[in-house]
């Protein structure tokens, strides 16, 4: 429930408060409340802009004229790089007309006193040639001998068989022949039985020998057992 | 006083109230001045702001704007040259274009004309000084004769001491050819528009006007050095065989680069007379010419790519002459009676050769042909192209296409078709333009690889084996193969003598085609025969009568495989070290 008595009272107090304050106005509120109205500002303000622009101007002006000076060294600069281009355009034309080989040709005939001669592939590959030429000299040379070793023994082997042949073609005389044979044989080592016993030095420098002590050395390298004698 | 209204008023004063007392209070009292000052300022203030914005925009542009283009007519640019620079495959200059003056006279405003003339005799003597004093004395204005000055003999001008009234130097730019007559036919002319009326000058005539790529120079394949030794070679010629003209031809047979072209006669470009003289056209792009005995070399390649025939087929029983409808075909010397494929090449049989082609059949023979472009229009680079001469394919014209007669087509094209069939069967596109700088692409494959080497090996016996036809070509390390050809030109007893060779033929890589227009027997040339068999060390010859083409066209092609192959060799070289 709404206690309305107390309400009412409060809105009273209320009413009463208000009314109080819009019957006695305080005149002190408003002083000093108004903007001051300063005597230079306007002075200062469009003094400054004037500054400034005179100023950008001035500044303007002097960058401008500036970069005119500027611009004409360049443009000067610029038609001396381009006639120098030009010159230089039209000296290569003249090196070419120049060093054309026609031109080239007429001086050689003119000035050298020599006859070119044409150069050839041959001449041109003559370290290859030169070399490859020795090889193949080598190579023939070396053809011939084994070629002249082959058809020598080839004429020996012929003459033997011619002996054979001569001998098989008798056939009362090939018992005495191999009698021969034998007998020369046997004599043959006798005599060098003989030589080994009269200079014992010398079987050690004969070849057999040397060839089995070399086979012995590497054998020894190679860890396989020697066999003394043998 | 002030300060007390001034109280008075702030506490009058309230939010909601305006000013206007306030203006009113100070107009009515002592601040009067200030509010006229307050307007000049304002004034001033708008006025420079105005000329900032004014300067401000100007600078804007300018900045807009590139600096040449603005300061173009303080710059005024010496040189912007009209046309492009033609380069030759090293980069040499063959063609640019220079500043040139046509001095005009005022007469009126020369002050003592005899001491001109006599300034003028010393500075030009070259120049006539009759026609120059008559000119002078009519005093109208006058061009100084037609020639076209330089920049030094424009200052040489200068130092006569002409008044700028007197003198009147007009700017043109002309085009120079430093190799003068050396690339004749192959660039063309220009007119006095600087637009090109022939030649590269014509066909690329808009490339060569780009303003875009102005400063890129234009490369062709040619090599001034070989175009020259070989144009010295013909013109040796010429003296020798009393030829009428000449022509020659060398090509890379790999990717279709000419490196040189040759036509002779040629002229000097610099001195631009209009030519219109038939013995000047371009013998290699332009000539339609029937070739004769090089064909041959085409029907054996058909029949062998149809394995109608191997090298070895033999023909027994060859007729020394036949007859086809009006026509007689009979060889050329005295052939034996058998003769296989290969030997009916290097021979050069007539009547092999027919027998042959009648085998192939006049379809086949006609597919092969047109395989190998020889009788439609080349697409080549310049605007001088010729167009073979149509004709009814029969029984009789496949016996005499089969040997080079009643078939007509360029020499560029032979030299296409015998690349062709040297290169492994690959197509070619003959050009003159550097591209693809040492890239080669394949082309399509038009004869297979087996039947190319077969060729190559033949056409290399034509030149070694002494039976050949061309031994004068044998030339030491070059491993030279090739075939000649000797024609008889239409409705007259001239000669046209071709000979079209492959190097190294073991791999071939360049093609030489030489040809002789009308060339005569030399009884008193010394001909230098090659080491053979017989002649370890060769043997010299004097008193030849003959006029076929191995003993003029071969002798020249040697001459030149000679000078030309160490270039080339190194060129080589140089190509295989950069890859």
């Amino acid at each position: 429930m709404i206690n309305l008595e107390t309400k009412s009272s409060i809105l009273l107090k209320k009413n009463l408060s208000l009314e109080e304050s819009s019957d006695n106005p305080d005149p002190k509120i408003w002083v000093n409340t108004a903007p001051k109205l300063k005597e230079n500002s306007l002075f200062i303000k469009y003094g400054l802009v004037t500054i400034l622009v005179i100023f950008s101007l001035i500044s303007i002006t002097v960058t401008k004229n500036e970069t005119r000076g500027l611009q004409k060294k360049i443009n000067i600069l610029e038609k001396s790089i381009d006639s120098i281009s030009y010159d230089l355009y039209r000296a290569k034309l003249e090196h070419e007309v120049l060093t054309s080989p026609e031109n080239i040709s007429k001086l050689a005939k003119e000035n050298l006193e020599l006859e070119l001669d044409v150069y050839k592939k041959s001449q041109i590959n003559n370290l290859n040639a030169n070399k490859e030429k020795t090889a193949l000299k080598i190579k023939n040379k070396l053809f011939k001998e084994k070629k002249l070793q082959i058809s020598k023994k080839i004429k020996e082997k012929k003459i033997e068989l011619k002996k054979i042949q001569t001998a098989y073609s008798d056939p009362k005389k090939i018992p005495t022949l191999i009698n021969k044979r034998i007998a020369k044989n046997i004599s043959d080592i006798k005599n060098e039985l003989r030589y080994m016993y009269k200079n014992p030095r010398d079987p050690a420098n004969s070849k057999k020998i040397r060839n089995w002590a070399s086979f012995q050395i590497v054998k020894v390298f190679l860890g396989i057992p020697v066999v003394p004698g043998k | 006083m002030v300060n007390k209204k001034k109280s008075n008023f702030k506490q009058k004063s309230f939010i909601f109230e305006d000013y206007s007392n306030a203006e009113y209070y100070f107009t009515k009292n002592e601040n009067k001045i200030i509010k006229v000052s307050l307007s000049r300022t304002t004034f001033l203030f708008f006025f420079y702001l105005i000329l900032l914005f004014i300067f401000a925009i100007k600078i804007f542009y300018l900045s807009l704007f590139p600096e040449q283009k603005y300061y173009s007519h303080i710059i005024n640019k010496n040189f912007d040259k009209q046309r492009r620079d033609i380069v030759d495959t090293h980069g040499r200059i063959i063609a640019r274009n220079i500043n040139v003056y046509k001095a005009g006279i005022r007469p009126k405003f020369i002050k003592n004309k005899d001491k001109f003339l006599i300034n003028l005799r010393l500075q030009f003597p070259e120049i006539n000084e009759n026609i120059v004093k008559e000119k002078l004395n009519k005093d109208k204005f006058f061009y100084l004769e037609d020639r076209r000055l330089t920049e030094g003999e424009k200052d040489k001008l200068w130092s006569l001491g002409l008044s700028h009234k007197a003198l009147e130097l007009k700017k043109i730019q002309t085009r120079i050819y430093p190799q003068k007559n050396l690339f004749s036919h192959v660039l063309g002319q220009i007119d006095d528009n600087n637009s090109g009326i022939s030649g590269i000058e014509q066909y690329f005539d808009k490339d060569l006007r780009s303003v875009k790529i102005n400063s890129t120079p234009f490369e062709l394949t040619l090599d001034s050095n070989l175009q020259y030794l070989i144009r010295e070679e013909l013109n040796k010629a010429q003296i020798i065989f009393k030829t009428k003209g000449s022509a020659a031809l060398l090509m890379n047979i790999n990717n279709g680069e000419i490196l040189s072209l040759i036509s002779l006669p040629d002229y000097n470009l610099n001195e631009r007379v209009s030519i219109h003289d038939k013995k000047f056209t371009n013998k290699i792009t332009k000539g339609v010419y029937e070739l004769g005995s090089v064909f041959k070399t085409f029907t054996i390649a058909a029949a062998l790519e149809n394995k109608i025939v191997t090298p070895t087929t033999i023909f027994k029983n060859l007729e020394h002459s036949l007859t086809c409808g009006k026509y007689t075909i009979s060889e050329h010397d005295k052939l034996p009676k058998n003769l296989n494929t290969e030997q009916i090449l290097i021979r050069s049989s007539n009547i092999g050769v027919v027998r042959i082609a009648q085998k192939i059949g006049v379809k086949k023979y006609k597919d092969f042909l047109n395989s190998l472009e020889l009788l439609d229009t080349i697409n080549f680079d310049l605007a001088e192209i010729g167009r073979p001469l149509p004709f009814n394919w029969g029984k009789c014209k496949l016996a005499t296409t089969s040997y080079g007669h009643g078939i007509t087509t360029t020499p560029l094209q032979l030299a296409k078709a015998y690349s062709i069939i040297s290169n492994g069967g690959y197509k070619i596109r003959p050009t003159i333009l550097k591209k693809n700088k040492g890239i080669v692409k394949k082309g399509k494959k038009i004869i297979s690889s087996k039947t190319s080497n077969q060729i190559n090996s033949m056409l290399r016996k034509v030149v070694n084996l002494s039976e050949g036809t061309a031994n004068f070509a044998d030339v030491e390390g070059y491993d030279v193969g090739g075939k000649t050809g000797t024609a008889l030109k239409y409705n007259s007893k001239a000669k046209l003598n071709t000979f079209v060779s492959l190097f190294p033929s073991s791999m071939p890589k360049y093609i030489l085609l030489v040809m002789l227009d009308e060339p005569k027997a030399a009884p008193d040339f010394i001909y230098n025969f090659p080491p053979s068999e017989k002649f370890p060390n060769g043997y010299k010859y004097k008193g030849e009568t003959r006029n076929t083409s191995g003993w003029n066209t071969v002798v020249v092609a040697g001459k030149i495989i000679e000078k030309i192959g160490p270039i080339l060799a190194i060129n080589s070289l140089q190509a295989s070290k950069n890859f």
